[in-house]
């Protein structure tokens, strides 16, 4: 019966051109996160999400040494960060601090969202898409599909020769894009002097060895803990968890989720007679919230996802005593 | 003061009036000094209650800010409906702002005095006049973005288990560097 | 209906005395905001009170697009920077954002200028407002608690406790004519100390 065996073939072509196609995003995603960190490369990108835009110029510069990065913001609030393998400085200005108590944040450019796709990469679907010319330069698309609702997409674009990263879309279920990152202008390859590597800036100074704060679970801690997740999205485990008090002096427990790439935190804080808690869904721009009071408590789920995953992660949380 | 009176001030503490009882206990409210005593225990209460009791601190506040206020003018509805037209500013002006480059666009709108995220409509209503230091006020409005809710309070927490959520998880790596730069922005 | 937009309302049609329900509802909460700047409490208080001034004198502009509390709370905010500017004192260290000086943790420095005295006054009164919940009968403890412990409307009690709303309203009255009670014992034991 030639039209049911045609019809098998066809399957299977298509079925094997699938895994050919993931295989070759795979490869192609593994060629840029390599890029990342052992290219030379020099330009401005710009981040943009809503209807705003910040401008930021890189040096990144790998030898036998190891990895040297400079940060420089070129719009907003001055600040630098240089990062020489995983120590990270953050030089900001006399009078102000990065954030408020914390550390800021600097887990790297591009190779960190690169090595995250790739730990995640079973719970989206990676094809290869069009090429187009970005930066000057002639770049292949990759698409990262999340396989449900649950989570935000990526669509890349890898410079062809020498796969650099050249922009990065955030986007909904519906493909809109939520932020982009994106260079106007990068030079690759070129011999980078340590001058450029120099901080400019005059201000204050804080360090900080981007490995310390990888939390690791703690069984015991886990076990000791009075509630019940009985939903999350396919892939996403249980990657962190602290006890901690607010400064108010309420018991303040956090749960952290992730499939390696998306990521929620659970925070469960015991009410000490306050008001003003999120009830129901809110969100600022990519990250969305949902809050909830459960036995006194008052439960927040936050994360960089969807509001229909931070609502049903919110309604599968269960309070249970000893 | 009957108890009735009382309980529709209890209610008033909590918001939970309307209409003719809402009239009638600002008619007791204004009447009444023992009133307006009583309504200032149950409100105490409440705030000792919710954390913003400031301890041991008794004043008058209130009543020095209503004496402060007597050679000031009463309203009416035609001197709000002024004022009002003259800083409120068409939609389509909106819509042609968004359009432009954001930081002239926040200049342009500083020197104006109205400055808003469509969604974050906090300085609208706010003219220049009133506030001593606009330029303050436009400082806070431009940190962009910011959740979608009305209280302070619920902000804040969200933010602090933001930032919790971010020293734990770093986030997607390009758009935690970016986002590190961009994060209180002013 | 929002009776704070409805109390903005009424003085925006010449009810200055509407104005002074608003007061008295936020004056402690501006002032502990005020407090995360001006730490000095005859300071704060003054400075309190030059917000409220500036609010009336805003109000024919505010139009309800947030909340009064919200759009309070932002002037607040700003005539205590703009105070210690004056003064020439910088903010706290710790104020990167104005969001910061009413974090919800609350800060150590809004305790400085407490005395020991006051301190021990003030947390017997909260311990007494406490123990006068714990001893309220049942149902009234639970409406004065789903209210202020969990901030729920009067008409999400009703729906939690099965009962009519008017039976909510007249519980939370009754706990708190119970709790004047206990801080009238408290007050009255602390002048005799």
């Amino acid at each position: 019966m030639p039209i049911v065996i045609k019809t098998i073939l066809s399957c299977c072509l298509f079925l094997l051109s699938i895994v050919v196609q993931a295989d070759d995003a795979m490869a192609l995603l593994e060629r840029s996160e390599v890029a990342a960190k052992q290219l030379n490369y020099n330009g401005v990108f710009s981040f943009q999400k809503d209807n705003q835009s910040q401008s930021i110029r890189i040096i990144h510069r790998a030898d036998e040494q190891g990895v040297i990065e400079r940060l420089v913001s070129l719009s907003g609030v001055e600040r630098e960060f240089i990062r020489t393998n995983d120590l990270v400085t953050c030089i900001y200005p006399e009078g102000k601090r990065p954030q408020a108590n914390r550390k800021p944040l600097g887990h790297g450019f591009p190779s960190d969202l690169l090595n995250r796709m790739k730990v995640a990469s079973a719970f989206y679907q990676l094809s290869i898409g069009k090429q187009r010319r970005v930066a000057a330069y002639q770049a292949q698309e990759l698409l990262m599909q999340p396989i449900d609702q649950y989570r935000y997409g990526y669509r890349l674009w890898i410079e062809k020769d020498n796969s650099l990263l050249l922009q990065a879309d955030l986007l909904n279920q519906n493909g809109k894009v939520l932020e982009k990152f994106i260079f106007s202008n990068v030079e690759m390859n070129e011999e980078i002097a340590d001058r450029y590597l120099q901080p400019q800036m005059n201000g204050n100074m804080m360090s900080w060895n981007r490995k310390d704060k990888e939390t690791k679970v703690n069984k015991a801690v886990q076990q000791a803990s009075k509630w019940k997740i009985t939903w999350v999205p396919e892939g996403f485990k249980l990657k962190g968890h602290q006890n901690r008090f607010a400064r108010n002096g309420s018991p303040l427990e956090q749960l952290v989720y992730s499939d390696g790439l998306s990521s929620v935190s659970i925070f469960m804080e015991k009410i000490r007679a306050r008001h003003g808690h999120l009830k129901g869904g809110s969100h600022m721009g990519t990250v969305n919230a949902y809050g909830s009071i459960i036995n006194s408590y008052f439960v927040t789920v936050v994360g960089e996802v969807p509001a229909i995953t931070v609502e049903k992660i919110g309604t599968a949380i269960q309070y249970t005593e000893d | 003061m009957t108890m009735n009176h009382n309980e529709l001030l209890s209610a008033l503490v909590d918001s939970e009036l309307q209409g003719s009882e809402l009239d009638q206990a600002l008619q007791i409210l204004a009447a009444d000094e023992l009133a307006t005593a009583q309504f200032q225990r149950y409100q105490q209460t409440t705030d000792v209650l919710k954390g913003y009791g400031e301890r041991g601190l008794s004043h008058n506040l209130a009543s020095r800010i209503s004496l402060a206020l007597e050679s000031e003018p009463v309203y009416s509805e035609q001197t709000t409906k002024h004022k009002a037209e003259v800083i409120t500013l068409p939609t389509p002006f909106w819509k042609q702002m968004t359009g432009l480059a954001v930081a002239a666009s926040l200049g342009a709108l500083a020197v104006v005095g109205v400055m808003t995220q469509p969604q974050n409509d906090l300085l609208t209503n706010t003219p220049m006049a009133a506030i001593d230091a606009p330029a303050e006020m436009i400082t806070v409005a431009q940190t962009g973005e910011r959740w979608t809710v009305n209280e302070p309070e619920i902000e804040n927490r969200l933010n602090s288990y933001l930032l919790d959520h971010n020293e734990q998880t770093g986030s997607s790596g390009v758009f935690s560097y970016a986002r590190v730069v961009s994060y209180g922005a002013e | 209906m929002n009776v704070d937009l409805e109390l903005v309302q009424r003085v925006q049609a010449g009810d200055k005395k509407a104005f002074d329900v608003l007061i008295m509802k936020y004056q402690q909460r501006i002032v502990h905001v005020i407090t995360g700047f001006v730490h000095d409490p005859v300071e704060a208080l003054d400075v309190a009170q030059e917000a409220f001034i500036k609010a009336y004198r805003a109000l024919p502009n505010f139009r309800g697009d947030s909340a009064f509390y919200t759009w309070l709370y932002r002037i607040a905010i700003n005539t205590a920077k703009n105070y210690l500017t004056a003064r020439s004192r910088r903010p706290p260290a710790s104020d990167v954002d104005a969001m910061d000086a009413t974090n919800y943790y609350d800060a150590p420095e809004l305790k400085e200028f407490e005395t020991p005295e006051t301190r021990m006054m003030s947390d017997d009164l909260e311990q007494g407002i406490h123990e006068a919940i714990q001893a309220l009968p049942e149902d009234t403890a639970t409406a004065i608690k789903l209210r202020e412990f969990e901030g729920m409307s009067y008409e999400e009690i009703a729906e939690v406790m099965e009962c009519p709303i008017g039976t909510v309203r007249s519980r939370i009255f009754r706990a708190r004519e119970a709790i004047e009670l206990q801080i009238k014992e408290i007050m009255g034991e602390g002048e005799q100390q």
